[in-house]
């Protein structure tokens, strides 16, 4: 005798019930708190351990937490961090601001006109492999020891990560994508705006990345050789007079500023660039 | 005699020395649904995107609608392998894109975008990005977009090649349910014998390459169509004997 499987015709259940809900809040809530206790201890660790070895050696050599936090009080209370911090932030707003505003378009440029790429590409290529910091002296040569010195150094430090990338952006465009533009008979304008430049903006932004942190490191060097201003020259003075606590104070503040510029980049990229998101589904 | 919506005659094309397309003669009706059914890699997706103007012949020439192809031709809207949608663009825009570029005002395209999506089944969709949604769904906008120009010739390069047989076969549906309403004249390319037989009314059976027409098979199965209601039609495993003959034949180089 032919049997016949019966089907299941329960009507579908659509919510989870109140018990699997209530567990996996629980089960994500205790994770979460893990999480915290793990990181927390981390910094709580490598905080003894620094306060223990550094009160045992010469304060000339090191400084403790404990040491550091008093001379980040003192330094707020005189005005000298705010004030170079200001400085610095200055530089650094005109100097990446300058090569955000001037790479991006000269990079779509080079990447979209062959002439201009066989025209410029060896000498961004040789300008790029040079390290900067060598040519550091010779920009101070020319434009001085003031801050437009100091901003075009910050300036060619950004610049070329930003270049680059953007220009690798724009050569990787979709071919399907270029075509599909010229199909619906687009003209250069459109092609621009709808496709060339909304492909390159993730690696804008990776760019964006890259030349953050290069920014810091130009503005350090920049404040290091020129005359006194900013967190670099925090630095260099109170590294001379061997207040070693009180130089731990600007270099954290500037370890400060690379982590929010970097978050910030990174908050950028998701709000400008939500397609480019879950990289597994792409 | 019907008017010829598109014709190729004597195209040729090498790549780099290779022979791609050797004289191909082809035309196509207005309102017709033709494909091109040939070998992998046999040229067939050359030959679709000479006649979108997407590139050059070395020799002969190709008219739509007239008027000689020597770029991306007015009437012309191609749907692509890979959907070709714009990851930054929601579905909307996506669709809205040929429009968009055409010129045409901000009330035209609120008003003609959700009526392509609507027949395309999209509607409720058109505000999430082309990876959230699936590949099925991204063909049906990228056939959306095309139609939103409403183009007199519709080129097709394998549309549903990366898609599951089970979407396949429901898109099929949808594409003939939307071909019999409008009937817009349809180049389609594919390697598949039974999505050409089910979709047109004339195959052209293409040789491998350098390729040409070997034969033109007319599709004379009843209309309206459905890929079940086809497949059941007596007539139906002789055409694709036939057809399998042909690409045999391609495939082994005998010329027919």
């Amino acid at each position: 005798m032919a049997t016949s499987l019966s089907l299941d015709r329960r009507a579908p259940s659509l919510a989870p019930p109140p018990e699997v809900v209530e567990r996996e809040r629980r089960r994500r809530r205790s994770r979460r708190r893990l999480m915290w206790t793990v990181r927390v201890l981390s910094v709580g660790v490598v905080l003894a351990a620094w306060q223990l070895y550094g009160a045992r050696v010469n304060p000339i050599l090191f400084a403790p937490p404990s040491a550091i936090a008093q001379a980040f009080v003192a330094m707020v209370r005189d005005g000298t961090l705010l004030g170079a911090l200001l400085q610095s932030l200055l530089v650094l707003v005109v100097g990446l601001g300058a090569a955000i505003v001037v790479s991006i378009p000269a990079a779509l440029v080079w990447a979209r006109y062959d002439p201009v790429d066989w025209a410029v590409q060896h000498y961004v290529n040789a300008i790029y492999a040079t390290p900067l910091v060598a040519l550091v002296p010779l920009l101070i040569l020319w434009f001085g020891l003031g801050f437009l010195s100091r901003a075009i150094i910050v300036f060619s430090f950004a610049f070329f990560p930003l270049l680059l990338n953007v220009y690798q952006g724009a050569k990787s465009v979709d071919r399907e994508l270029l075509e599909v533009a010229r199909s619906f008979r687009s003209r250069e304008y459109h092609v621009w705006r709808h496709v060339v430049l909304p492909s390159s903006v993730p690696f804008i932004m990776a760019g964006l990345n890259l030349a953050a942190g290069r920014s810091l490191v130009g503005l350090i060097i920049a404040e290091f050789y020129t005359t006194g201003t900013g967190l670099g020259y925090l630095v260099l003075q109170a590294a001379n007079t061997f207040r070693t606590a009180r130089m731990f104070v600007p270099v954290i503040v500037v370890m400060v500023l690379g982590v929010a510029l970097l978050g910030l980049t990174r908050y950028l990229q998701r709000k400008v660039a939500p397609w480019s998101g879950p990289p597994e589904r792409q | 005699m019907t008017a010829i919506a598109c014709e190729c005659r004597g195209v040729s094309k090498w790549f780099d020395g290779l022979g791609v397309l050797d004289r191909v003669d082809l035309e196509v009706p207005e309102g017709a649904f033709v494909t091109l059914l040939g070998p992998s890699g046999c040229g067939k997706t050359t030959l679709l995107r000479a006649m979108a103007g997407l590139i050059d012949v070395d020799e002969g020439e190709i008219r739509i609608g007239g008027r000689r192809v020597l770029g991306p031709p007015e009437g012309v809207a191609v749907v692509f392998q890979g959907s070709g949608l714009m990851p930054w663009k929601t579905i909307y825009d996506n669709v809205a894109f040929g429009l968009v570029v055409a010129g045409r005002s901000r009330r035209e395209i609120v008003e003609a975008v959700p009526r392509f999506l609507e027949k395309v089944n999209l509607t409720g969709y058109e505000r999430l990005y082309p990876y959230q949604v699936s590949g099925g769904m991204r063909q049906r906008a990228g056939l959306a977009r095309a139609l939103a120009v409403d183009p007199s010739v519709l080129l097709m390069d394998e549309p549903f090649a990366s898609v599951d047989a089970q979407t396949r076969e429901l898109l099929h549906d949808e594409l003939l349910a939307l071909w019999e309403r409008e009937r817009k004249s349809v180049v389609f390319v594919t390697h598949s014998i039974d999505e050409a037989i089910v979709l047109s009314d004339v195959v052209a059976v293409m040789s491998r390459r350098p390729a040409r027409v070997m034969e033109l098979i007319e599709i004379d199965l009843p209309r309206p169509r459905r890929e079940r209601t086809v497949r059941g039609d007596p007539r139906y495993a002789g055409i694709r004997e036939r057809c399998w003959q042909l690409l045999e034949e391609a495939r082994h180089g005998d010329q027919p």
